[in-house]
């Protein structure tokens, strides 16, 4: 059977694997395994597990139920899970057990319309901890929502007004007991190894929410007082207890350069002391990731301590592919493990000698593979069946030099049917961040975009992450300059390059920063016959207000306050430039959007409109920033068929300039 | 049984009289009467009946509630209603008709989207109503595809490819659809012959950014239409004389003006001249008196005396609301109702018997009759009810301006009010800004006096009810002459009464009255506590925001648009502009289904206070709109009042 272009609906048959979990003696490795319940416009997920004797990976857990974060217990004898509608009345994530040789599932803790996350289970294999946002105080008996504090909203959560994230333990069949309390969110936790404490990230100030600075804590397992480790210097994510419980490795940054800042893997005394930077040399941040529209998110695994304790495992991009590096505790020398594929999250056995992960790369979805004595190999194929079928375009990678000298990752892809000599439309990418990046990752748009007979362009301008932390901070205050420069510049040299592009028949399209980029882009330039701009924004100054992280982007990314840099925020917003547009531009958004809030697609459409732009703006209701990566399958595929539609309206007939 | 304070509780104890419908034959008044069921959360609404020669008055329609527009067939012998809870398997409001003596009401009109603005025919069989209908085909996909600039609206939420035309049915046979295409059909009347229609539309294709609508005649029967006026008016309400040679229609020829008086017009029926009838009137038509404790009633329009000799209608003239007529041959305007402040008016079919709703300041709306035998209430639904309150009572007096203007201002003391004693005082500001006060009822005063504040309210330049250039004052200029004579009246009040507290001044105000209540805090601070309510704070994200935004930039600053140089200046008419100086405790009180002034206006202020160390709250209503004060959910509309009650005792705290 000769393989066919890839269509929109094949997005429901493809398989994501994500969540590596190897167990402690390495003989097995747990994953979830999510699928598109098309008729159910859902996602299936459940936990499989791959048996290193036999090779084979089978489902471990089954019913209706969403299963996620399988976590082994010390001794491999148990994993929990989360599982949200495995009572269908449960909406949200609840705490299970379920033994690993076998047995029923086990509900261990259950917080009624707040959810369990985060689960860490105790070096005992008896407890478990989690967090949980619960109401601060009795629950309301209104609907009304009395807001005090700044932050209130998150996108994919919604609004939180009144509650907290709280530290909770439970003993597996006990009842879950409360560990703080108080006007503070917790955000990472993690067992010391001898089981008597626990280490906590939190802000306990009463200007919290104005700054990301965290601090480390202790209290006892058993309950009592915080004790205070660090001194307000840091941002933190992760955190983990070296295996003599002597240090503490987390991510963290000083805020140096803003939320451009690298972040870093620091060491500490585990009762308190300076930090270590363990990776000031490499000039890579910690944690990030490459993008891709196919895959099921894996949690960053973090710091992983090796066994001895004499070298911390973490991931990374470093483009065109994000990896698995070492650190040395000691000689603070990295050393790259993988290579080749997209790394999205790994996990280490207790010997550390089984290494499982699972990755992608432009034309293959993630797969699970593991590293151990015999080799390094992948171990499912899920998608390969599917992928055979099909014509992927494979993306040609080059560089092209900037103003500064500087040579710049690209990648161009052609149609799978390209015939040479033939003039084709292009449609250029961009990602959003502006810290996201471009890599080996597969992105489904590009592959549809191909094979509907586009040229796809795609590039990492100033400002993307992956590279050098000054490279992501230049941007920091100065959207649409340097950015718009690069991409302006790439766009010359595909042009120059590849005669096989249409000059007369461009595009661009992106979502977030890259819808921002977009409609930047019809506001400087008319070179674009089309334009698709998805979860966009237009107008920094009103975005301060009503984005989630709105309030922040003064302090962490330079963007000033309405009332005193109006002309700062206004010189990086397409609004105020509105009327130079000529572009047709689709405007792509998500109701429930509260990251580039609806009414960012409402201001550029009405004051569009007012110009008498060709525009239209597609509105997905009970979606949010997520909806292209996370949304429901159906809107998904909606979201792309629109996005067809659009530059196949102006840029499939050749030459013709509206 | 002494008298006791309002509360906030007694919300749900008031009953609601609209839509007064005086039967062909003068005999019988329908009209609605609402009631708060709080268990549910949910207004109950019936048709009741009042007999003009005895003033009984009883219940008409039973069941499930939710009855409205009561209209008498022209032969007197049937009435049809709106109900839309009647059939709880039925969207939207469908129509209904029940004969005048007695038995069951049915179901003669249903439509998939329902049914709006029913007339009766001439003939008493047939009717033509408004519904809107999917141009396209309805959707498969919940995926909103928005081509039009105006797309949505407050409280009816978005259109997408919905449009509103014109239908007539037989009772009880297949609707009829007249028009067609991309247009909403906003008025219709039937001629006298029962052969033509006239209904109001905009046809161009810049409809949805203009402010022009004309009227158009079709036969009844389907056709083609006919325009009748040449694009140059903006017309919001049209009917036929009794003879049918005539239309009267309700507008003003300069649909590009800003804040123009709607004047009363007539027309040959046929096309040709048109006249302003109430050209040296210098009120503009259909404008009410502002209250948030009634249901409302729809306008009555232009309504035609018997003999097509004069034409009806009703606005406001501070500090009422009067029915007036005008004789179609010229002369002046004549008060034929006056001294109340009237929300709806009809007449009996030789016009010897007018029914209208009435209220004042400390009394609700109630029917009323005006007859040969004079002018006499017919329902005390609320007596009972307000014997036992201590209400406070408004006292009126002026000040000057500085352009010289005398302006209405009130004073409403505590209840319990004691010489000597210092009060704290709140100023509320109203909406619009062509909104207006006057003598109708505000709860919300109330409530303040009852719990030992002072109220002082007043309408400054850019208020309705007063000359057209009064009302254009403020055009171009928000946050100028509108807080100049604002901050004047509060010089006056603090003059002439020394019982107010000048160390504790609050200030609130809804929609336009928030806006200036973020901009006074913005401004002066001199105010101790705020409650903005339903608030704009950042002009440009609400021209693209809001339903209406986009129709508003030279409202505010005088500037055509919201880019290029523009936006700034739109921006210094912009209280989130002057965040920094604000230093008033403020609570924001916003509906999340807010589309006039959308929830992120009130998300802005919030973050923006936070950031600058003010104490502020953010109280988010979900499943309300704008009209949360006046419409919103019972229980919501007693917790906005509570929340009010609560921030101003906190910081201005009145002695209880």
């Amino acid at each position: 059977m000769t393989p066919r272009k890839v269509r929109v609906e094949d997005l429901r048959k493809f398989v994501f694997v994500s969540d590596p979990q190897v167990s402690p003696d390495g003989s097995r490795v747990a994953f979830v395994h999510t699928k598109i319940d098309y008729a159910n416009d859902g996602y299936v997920k459940h936990i499989w597990m791959w048996d290193r004797e036999s090779g084979r990976a089978s489902q471990f857990t089954h019913g209706q139920g969403n299963d996620s974060y399988p976590r082994w217990s010390p001794d491999g004898r148990q994993i929990l899970f989360l599982s949200s509608k495995r009572q269908p009345e449960k909406k949200r994530p609840q705490l299970w057990v379920i033994p690993s040789d076998g047995g029923e599932a086990r509900l261990v803790a259950e917080l009624e319309d707040t959810g369990v996350a985060k689960p860490a289970w105790a070096p005992d294999s008896r407890r478990i901890l989690f967090t949980a946002r619960i109401w601060e105080g009795d629950k309301p008996k209104t609907d009304v929502k009395i807001v005090t504090r700044i932050n209130f909203r998150l996108n994919g959560v919604g609004l939180f007004p009144g509650k907290r994230f709280h530290l909770f333990k439970v003993r597996v069949g006990g009842k879950p007991r409360q560990l703080t309390k108080g006007e503070f969110d917790v955000d990472a936790a993690s067992w010391s190894p001898d089981g008597k404490d626990i280490a906590l990230v939190t802000n306990t100030a009463e200007d919290a929410d104005l700054t990301f600075v965290r601090d480390i804590y202790k209290i006892p397992a058993k309950g009592g007082e915080m004790e205070m480790l660090t001194h307000g210097e840091h941002l933190i994510g992760n955190l983990s207890y070296s295996p003599n419980g002597e240090e503490f490795a987390y991510l963290g940054h000083d805020l140096h350069a803003m939320t451009a800042t690298n972040t870093e893997i620091w060491v500490m005394p585990s009762g308190g002391g300076d930090p270590i930077n363990l990776t000031a040399s490499f000039d890579r941040s910690v944690g990030r990731g490459v993008g891709s529209d196919v895959r099921v998110s894996t949690p960053n695994p973090g710091a992983v301590w090796s066994p001895e304790g004499d070298s911390i495992y973490f991931l990374t991009g470093s483009i065109p592919t994000s990896n698995v590096y070492r650190v040395d505790r000691r000689a603070s020398e990295v050393e790259q493990l993988t290579s080749g594929v997209n790394v999205e999250g790994f996990s280490l056995s207790a010997d550390a000698s089984v290494m499982a992960y699972n990755a992608m790369d432009a034309t293959h979805l993630a797969e699970l593979w593991v590293r151990d004595g015999e080799g390094e190999r992948r171990v499912t194929k899920f998608n390969d069946r599917a992928l055979r079928g099909l014509n992927l375009s494979e993306p040609e990678h080059l560089t092209f030099r900037n103003e500064l000298g500087a040579d710049i990752d690209a990648w161009v892809m052609k149609p799978p049917d390209f015939e040479p000599g033939r003039k084709y439309p292009a449609v250029l990418e961009v990602h959003g961040g502006p810290l996201s990046i471009y890599g080996d990752a597969m992105y489904y748009e590009f592959q549809l975009l191909t094979a509907d007979g586009y040229v796809v362009l795609y590039t990492n301008p100033r400002g993307s992450g992956g590279y050098g932390e000054e490279y992501g901070a230049v941007l920091l205050g100065q959207f649409g300059t340097v950015d718009y420069e690069d991409l302006m510049t790439f766009v010359d040299e595909a042009l120059e390059r590849f005669d096989f592009i249409d000059p007369e028949r461009l595009g661009v399209t992106g979502g977030s920063y890259g819808g921002y980029m977009t409609n930047w882009i019809v506001t400087q330039t008319d070179r674009f016959r089309a334009a698709v701009s998805c979860r966009s924004t237009c107008n920094r100054h009103s975005h301060h207000g009503y984005s989630d992280m709105g309030f922040r982007h003064g302090p962490s990314g330079n963007m000033g306050y309405p009332w005193k840099d109006e002309d700062k925020l206004l010189r990086q917003s397409p609004i105020r430039y509105a009327a130079n547009t000529k572009t047709p531009t689709l405007l792509i958004h998500s109701e429930n959007d509260l990251r580039c809030p609806m009414g960012q697609a409402e201001e550029f459409f009405v004051a569009l409109k007012e110009l008498g732009v060709d525009t239209e703006l597609v509105r997905f209701p009970e979606e949010n920033h997520e909806l292209s990566r996370s949304g429901k399958p159906k809107h998904r595929e909606e979201r792309l068929r629109h996005i067809l539609r659009w530059f196949d309206r102006y840029l499939k007939q050749p030459g013709a300039k509206s | 049984m002494p008298k006791r304070k309002i509360k906030v509780e007694d919300l749900r104890r008031f009953k609601f009289v609209s839509d007064p419908q005086v039967s062909p034959d003068g005999e019988k008044v329908a009209f609605v009467l609402s009631t708060i069921n709080h268990d549910e959360d949910a207004y109950e609404r019936h048709i009741w009946m009042a007999d003009v020669a005895t003033g009984e008055v009883e219940q008409f329609t039973y069941g499930a509630g939710g009855d409205t527009y009561p209209r008498w067939s022209p032969d007197g012998s049937q009435l049809m209603f709106l109900s839309r809870k009647r059939d709880p398997e039925k969207k939207g409001s469908q129509l209904w008709v029940i004969p005048r003596s007695g038995g069951e009401a049915r179901l003669v009109v249903e439509t998939e989207e329902g049914v709006s603005k029913p007339v009766w025919a001439p003939d008493s069989k047939r009717v033509l109503f408004l519904s809107r209908v999917w141009t396209e085909g309805r959707p498969k996909s919940d995926v909103k595809v928005v081509k039009r600039i105006r797309y949505k609206l407050n409280a009816s939420g978005f259109f997408q490819g919905r449009r509103t035309h014109l239908f007539t049915a037989s009772l009880g046979k297949k609707p009829r659809q007249l028009t067609k295409g991309e247009l909403d059909v906003e008025v219709v009347r039937w001629s006298p012959d029962g052969r033509g229609i006239a209904f109001t539309t905009n046809m161009e294709e810049d409809a949805d950014t203009s402010r022009v609508s004309d009227i158009f005649l079709i036969p009844s029967k389907g056709g083609e239409p006919r325009k009748l006026t040449e694009g140059k008016h903006s017309i919001s309400d049209v009917s036929f004389s009794p003879y049918g040679e005539q239309l009267a229609f309700i507008g003003h020829d300069q649909p590009d003006g800003l804040a123009v008086n709607q004047d009363l017009w007539v027309m040959p029926s046929v096309g040709g001249e048109m006249r302003n009838l109430t050209k040296d009137f210098d009120r503009t038509l259909n404008l009410g008196v502002g209250c948030d404790l009634r249901v409302s009633t729809p306008s009555p329009g232009a309504v035609w005396g018997p003999e097509g000799e004069s034409v009806y209608f009703r606005t406001a003239s501070i500090p009422h609301c009067n029915v007036y007529k005008v004789a179609v041959s010229g002369g002046p305007v004549e008060v034929v109702i006056g001294g109340r402040v009237i929300d709806g008016f009809s007449l009996s079919a030789d016009g010897s018997v007018i029914a209208f709703n009435a209220m004042d300041a400390t009394h609700p709306a109630e029917l009323w009759v005006r007859d040969t035998k004079g002018e006499r209430r017919l329902t005390g639904f609320n007596e009972r009810l307000l014997k036992g309150l201590d209400l406070s009572e408004s006292e009126h007096f002026t000040f000057v301006n500085a352009l010289g203007d005398r302006i209405d201002g009130w004073i409403m003391k505590p209840v319990g009010f004691e010489e000597g004693e210092k009060y704290p005082t709140v100023l509320e500001i109203h909406g619009g800004p062509r909104s207006v006060y006057g003598d109708g009822l505000f709860h919300e005063f109330q409530v303040l006096a009852a719990n030992g504040f002072a109220v002082i309210y007043t309408n400054p330049r850019g208020s309705g009810g007063y000359g057209e250039a009064y009302a254009q004052a403020v055009m171009g200029h928000y946050g100028e002459c509108d807080y100049e004579d604002l901050m004047a009246f509060m010089d006056e009040s603090l003059r002439r009464y020394p019982f107010i507290d000048e160390a504790r001044l609050g200030v609130i105000g809804g929609s336009y009255g928030g806006y200036m209540t973020n901009w006074m805090i913005s401004q002066t601070e001199r105010f101790t506590a705020a409650v903005t309510f339903r608030s704009i704070c950042n002009w440009v994200s609400k021209f693209g925001v809001s339903d209406i935004g986009y129709m508003q930039p030279r409202s505010i600053s005088g500037r055509e648009t919201f880019w290029g140089d523009d936006i700034v200046e739109q921006l210094r008419h912009s209280p989130i502009m002057y965040a920094g100086n604000v230093r008033t405790p403020c609570l924001i009180i916003h509906s999340e289904e807010d589309y006039r002034c959308p929830m992120d206006q009130g998300e802005q202020w919030f973050t923006a206070l936070q950031l600058n160390g003010v104490p502020a709250e953010l109280v988010r209503f979900p499943d309300e709109n704008h009209e949360l004060s006046r419409s919103g959910k019972p229980k919501h509309r007693e917790e906005r009042l509570q929340h009010m009650l609560r921030w101003f005792k906190e910081y201005l705290k009145p002695s209880t």
